[in-house]
Formats: structure tokens, C-alpha cells, sequence
């Protein structure tokens, strides 16, 4: 009976993970990456979907198969940047903030098609229960 | 004579199921008051495994011709007259956070739509159940 609730969630919660990613992205463009740091340098976090949901085993729903970094650096030339190299080369994860807004637009739009689904689901439902009452 | 017209047909199944979805409830609202709660594990009792020992109980009292649904210690609800007690399970299904907390609020919500549904379909079903004995009672449509 609450099929189509379970595949929309699923896709909430994947959009709602890519969302997560965008922002993380957004907010990281401008940090430099520092060499003598033990952390790996942030790069662009790209989200993968695959098709079928483990948390209620619906082939139907959708699911986060990986987070990987891109590993793309872009270099500015800022000789005076203490993180520099010795050519005055500092890198920067190569994130396009143009893109990363297209991206969240669609997370976001993908977001409220979904919501919208389990909208017309609940109306579905309300309607088949006017039969008993 | 009371207890016969309430204690046959359908009328404790939907009564328990009442109990269940009502003790639910609680305990989901309790998982979304915990949402940014550091290290919360959220619980639940699955509708399934109520719904196995429901019909376990059903098919006993069938066979028992009577005598009221009985559920057994490996239900995972209890029926006392201090109310009703959920044994709740903890959930692990989602991706973890830095803070240990294992939450989705989207799939807090389903449950929380899908078991006020189910409440309103048993709650309206019962409602019917009453409305016909009523009609029996006043002897008139």
C-alpha cells in the first residue's frame, strides 16, 4: 500500500545527500590547498545514484552508490600566498561555482518533483478511504 | 451479552492495532524530537512484525473458539492494563554522521504519514463496526 512512499523518499534522501555535497562544494571553492597539511587537499565531491533502494529493498527506489572526490586542482599564480610553491603557484580545487548552482537547482527541483509525488500518493490514499467512511 | 458483541467480529483486532499505531506515534515523535540529539539511535517497531503477531493471535484465538487475542512474549508489543508497551528496535539504515546520530527526517515522515493512515483506516472501521451495532440496537435503519 505504501510502495510509492517508499521510492519517493528514497530519492529525497538521495537528493537531499547531493544537496549536501553541492554546498560543501560551494563553500570549499576558494580554499587553497595546503601542502604541509596531513588532511587530503578538498576537491569537488561528486555524488553517484544508482537505481534500487537497500533500506527498503524496492528495486524501484533510488540510492547514493558513492561520494568520490574529482582530484581537479586549478593553480593561481599568488607569489605572495604562504601556502605558494616555490614557482608562486598556489592550487585551488577547480570547483565552477556556476555549475555547482545548476547542480543545486536540479537537486533542488528533483527534491520538490519527488515531494510532489508522495503529495499525489496521500491524495490517492485520502480518496480510497472515503470508500469505507 | 456485552461482551460477546464486543469481544467477537473484528472489534479487538482493530482495537490492538489502535493501540499500536497510538504507542507508535509516540515513539516516532520521540525519534524526531531527538533529530540533532549527538550519538541518538532512532527506534522502531516495524508494522510487519505487529501485524505477524496480530494474525498469529487471531489464528490462536480462531482455533481456541474465543477467549480474546492473546499475544505471546515474542510479540513485539505488550498489552497491560497500564497501557501499551512497544520493545522497539534500533535502526541502522541510514548513512552515519560525524555525531553518531543516524538520522533522516524524510523517512521519519513517511513512517509518521504511513501510521496515521493505518490509524485512520482501523479508527474509521471501527467507527462502522459501532455504527452497526447501534442500528441493532434502535431496531431501525
Amino acid at each position: 500500500m505504501f510502495t510509492s512512499f517508499d521510492i519517493s523518499t528514497s530519492a529525497l534522501v538521495a537528493n537531499r545527500t547531493r544537496l549536501d555535497a553541492i554546498a560543501a562544494n560551494i563553500a570549499n571553492a576558494d580554499v587553497p590547498v595546503d601542502p604541509k597539511s596531513r588532511n587530503p587537499p578538498f576537491s569537488e565531491q561528486v555524488v553517484y545514484f544508482a537505481p534500487g533502494d537497500p533500506v527498503s529493498g524496492d528495486p524501484n527506489g533510488v540510492h547514493v552508490a558513492a561520494i568520490q572526490p574529482r582530484n581537479d586542482f586549478r593553480r593561481a599564480f599568488e607569489p605572495w600566498n604562504p601556502l605558494a610553491d616555490k614557482d608562486g603557484y598556489v592550487r585551488y580545487p577547480n570547483i565552477d561555482p556556476v555549475v555547482q548552482q545548476a547542480n543545486a537547482m536540479l537537486a533542488t527541483r528533483s527534491y520538490d518533483a519527488n515531494l510532489a509525488a508522495i503529495e499525489a500518493a496521500k491524495s490517492m490514499i485520502s480518496s480510497s478511504l472515503s470508500i469505507i467512511s | 451479552m456485552i461482551d460477546g458483541m464486543l469481544g467477537s467480529t473484528n472489534l479487538p483486532a482493530l482495537e490492538r492495532s489502535l493501540q499500536y499505531m497510538g504507542a507508535r506515534q509516540r515513539l516516532l515523535a520521540g525519534n524526531l524530537a531527538n533529530i540533532e540529539t549527538p550519538g541518538y539511535r532512532p527506534t522502531d517497531v516495524a508494522p510487519a512484525a505487529f501485524q505477524q503477531s496480530l494474525r498469529e493471535a487471531l489464528e490462536q484465538d480462531r482455533t481456541d473458539k474465543g477467549g480474546g487475542l492473546a499475544f505471546d512474549d515474542s510479540a513485539p508489543v505488550a498489552f497491560t492494563e497500564a497501557g501499551t508497551e512497544l520493545k522497539p528496535q534500533v535502526l541502522a539504515e541510514n548513512i552515519m554522521f560525524h555525531d553518531g546520530n543516524d538520522r533522516s527526517v524524510e523517512r521519519l515522515m513517511q513512517k509518521m504519514q504511513e501510521n496515521v493512515y493505518s490509524f485512520r483506516v482501523a479508527s474509521q472501521l471501527l467507527r462502522n463496526q459501532f455504527d452497526l451495532i447501534n442500528t441493532a440496537i434502535r431496531e431501525r435503519m
